[in-house]
């Protein structure tokens, strides 16, 4: 019998993909396939094949699968682990199996992340692989992972006053492509320290207190601008340095230091809520002590971690002044209801400033 | 000449136009159901406040806003294009100065705005489901064959409201159907109706929001006089109800013209263009993104709805039209 390539592929959430296309690659000697770009599509195959009160971030990555499956991918990574996203990988690859495409599942964890259990799925796949190997492929993907939210988040602060449109996204892009090929931490290091020394030489016209407004909310919908519906990119364009601190790295330190988060919370809260809430809690104080206009907490619909994390900030947002804007996000395509929300928010900002 | 400003305001339900002149003075005002074709209703609303207006005054800018402000505002050349919480808020302040709380509920919408010291500093808006607004009430009014306009009055009659569940449409109307099968009198089900209407405010867009007096309640609800003693009674302070209240968004987005730098003289015969709309899916990716055309005299005016630079309709181009 034939043996199938495997080709893998991790649905689209943000531009994280390439650290674990080059995980697939290096331990497992796997092709790796983007997956086609989001569209509406992507959500309507998605949301036609999901229990319809599962949460967003179910339904757009099984629409990246079939998509993906479509043009021959058969291998597809999932975390393994977090709240119930921890399950999904096992009810997307029923659904895929029912309709039809031959494909296994990749969970990076099982169930608990840790590094030792994260060299235990690969070793599964690949006996040939040593923990030696193992570890200095993953202290490559960490340092990039590290390096391109460092960029990212300096971005983020600064893209609203850039001189000449674009050059940030440019430069930004740039350097994943550079990142993709680097073969050590060394040489991931390196041009990290290079990409970051270019980037701060972007010319930029920033105000010395522009408008500055919050995100925070549940990890993929922060993170994956499809999911919603563009956020950062309307807050830029209104001339809004944007403070979003949760990011692959950061949420890769949350989940094992809860302890430490709660105690970051001011007092809010007083026990482990659940998943990433509490450093959802944290970090809405931390920007509030460092000074910060408004905040726009994200969840998808149905998300009870972040559910939780909401009851806690209104109260934070009483006691200190500080509006705070609750949108969901589900399958819903019509812009129109969102934009007026986030021109009133900015309105009202405006206006306080004013006077 | 003296100037003079105008606000128009393109709800679901209805459309309101407003003209002031420069001491926020109401020159002429008008009223109308948008019946699903917001051109033809601020067509009707112009017209109307065109022929109230004295001849001595010259409209110098114009603004929109509502759910449809972007089409007329492309269609009226407005310079001001404002959301409605952004034009209710500065509409309210400038007949109320001190208010610290507006409560709208409209057709399809709810929302909480609140003011300190004349900022906006919080505002919230319903969520996903229209549960507790005006199309509710007004779909159950047809539901108990009752004209709208009874409906309040007939409800400030019950000295013993039904309970009747707050929290989502449906669920609403199964208690509805229950409390009457079981016997209860219409006035009764009407006035739990109408607290269901405030419970379900109060706990989905109102949750967690400090609501200080004075209060002002706003959009078509508020005429319904028992929902505004509902809300009286559940918060215990004094509700304001405007008579000029449903007016407040189009008055927002005429105050907000007044700041405008430009002027651009607005004329009324506007009513005689052909405006058509047209919506159009591009087919150069899947994403199939609904893009709207607004034709003036069968030429391309403005165009929205595109997510990418591609898309098949701009204005300079034939491509749509």
């Amino acid at each position: 019998m034939a043996v199938i390539e495997k080709i893998a592929c991790t649905p689209t959430m943000g531009d994280y993909h390439i650290l674990t296309d080059m995980l697939m690659e290096r331990c497992l000697n796997y092709k790796t396939m983007l997956c086609p770009p989001m569209t509406k599509r992507t959500l309507e195959l998605g949301a036609r094949h999901s229990p319809d009160m599962i949460c967003t971030p179910f339904k757009i990555t099984l629409g990246n699968f079939i998509e993906a499956a479509e043009m021959g991918a058969n291998v597809f990574v999932m975390p393994g682990a977090g709240c119930r996203l921890g399950f999904y990988d096992i009810l997307q690859q029923q659904v895929l199996s029912d309709l039809g495409y031959e494909c296994e599942m990749f969970p990076l964890f099982d169930y608990i992340p840790s590094v030792n259990r994260m060299f235990k799925a690969f070793n599964d796949a690949n006996p040939d692989l040593t923990r030696e190997d193992f570890d200095a492929v993953m202290d490559t993907v960490v340092r990039i992972a590290l390096d391109m939210d460092e960029l990212a988040d300096f971005m983020r602060r600064n893209i609203a006053f850039e001189v000449s449109k674009g050059e940030y996204e440019k430069h930004y892009k740039a350097y994943l492509n550079s990142a993709k090929t680097v073969q050590s931490a060394a040489e991931a290091e390196s041009i990290g320290a290079k990409y970051k020394e270019d980037q701060k030489a972007i010319k930029i016209n920033k105000p010395d207190r522009p408008i500055r407004i919050g995100v925070i909310g549940e990890i993929y919908v922060v993170v994956e601008s499809f999911s919603n519906c563009n956020l950062e990119k309307w807050l830029a364009e209104h001339g809004v340095e944007i403070i979003r601190p949760f990011d692959l790295s950061r949420m890769a330190v949350a989940i094992f230091t809860v302890d430490e988060q709660i105690e970051k919370s001011g007092g809010y809260v007083d026990y482990n809520i659940g998943s990433t809430a509490n450093d959802a809690v944290a970090q809405a104080y931390e920007m509030i002590t460092g000074g910060i206009d408004g905040i726009i907490h994200i969840k998808p619909s149905s998300c009870s971690p972040e559910i939780t994390a909401m009851t806690i900030l209104q109260n934070m947002s009483r006691d200190h002044d500080i509006p705070i804007m609750y949108l969901t996000f589900d399958t819903e395509t019509s812009e129109a209801g969102f934009h007026t929300r986030l021109e009133a928010f900015h309105d009202m900002i405006v206006m306080k400033g004013l006077k | 000449m003296k100037k003079a400003y105008l606000g128009v305001d393109i709800g679901s339900i209805s459309t309101k136009g407003i003209v002031i002149n420069e001491n926020n003075e109401i020159l002429a005002d008008s009223y109308l159901w948008t019946m699903g074709n917001p051109i033809h209703a601020v067509k009707s609303v112009l017209n109307e406040m065109s022929d109230k207006l004295d001849k001595s005054h010259v409209v110098v800018n114009a603004g929109t806003t509502g759910s449809a402000r972007k089409l007329i505002g492309a269609a009226l050349g407005a310079r001001v294009v404002k959301n409605e919480i952004t034009a209710h808020a500065i509409g309210t302040l400038s007949v109320i100065p001190d208010v610290r709380t507006i409560i709208e509920i409209g057709g399809q919408d709810s929302k909480i705005i609140l003011i300190n010291n004349g900022v906006v500093m919080d505002y919230a808006m319903n969520t996903l489901c229209a549960a507790g607004t005006g199309s509710f009430l007004s779909s159950q009014a047809k539901r108990l064959d009752l004209e709208l306009n009874d409906f309040a009055e007939l409800a400030l009659t019950s000295a013993n409201p039904a309970k009747i569940a707050a929290r989502c449409t449906v669920f609403a109307e199964s208690d509805l159907v229950h409390k009457a099968q079981i016997g209860y009198s219409k006035a009764d089900i009407v006035a739990g109706l109408c607290r269901a209407i405030v419970l379900n405010y109060l706990n989905n867009v109102g949750k967690g929001k400090q609501i200080k007096s004075p209060v002002v309640f706003q959009g078509g609800v508020s005429k319904n006089a028992a929902v505004v003693k509902e809300f009286e009674n559940e918060l215990q302070t004094p509700v304001h109800v405007d008579p000029n209240g449903h007016l407040m968004g189009a008055l927002g987005a005429a105050v907000l013209c007044k700041a405008e730098k430009e002027e651009t003289i607005f004329n009324f015969n506007i009513t005689d263009i052909n405006f058509e709309t047209k919506g159009i899916e591009c087919t150069y990716c899947p994403n199939n993104c609904e893009i709207i055309c607004v034709l003036k005299n069968k030429e391309l005016l403005d165009s929205w709805g595109n997510k990418c630079e591609r898309g098949m309709a701009k204005v300079n181009s034939q491509k749509a039209v």
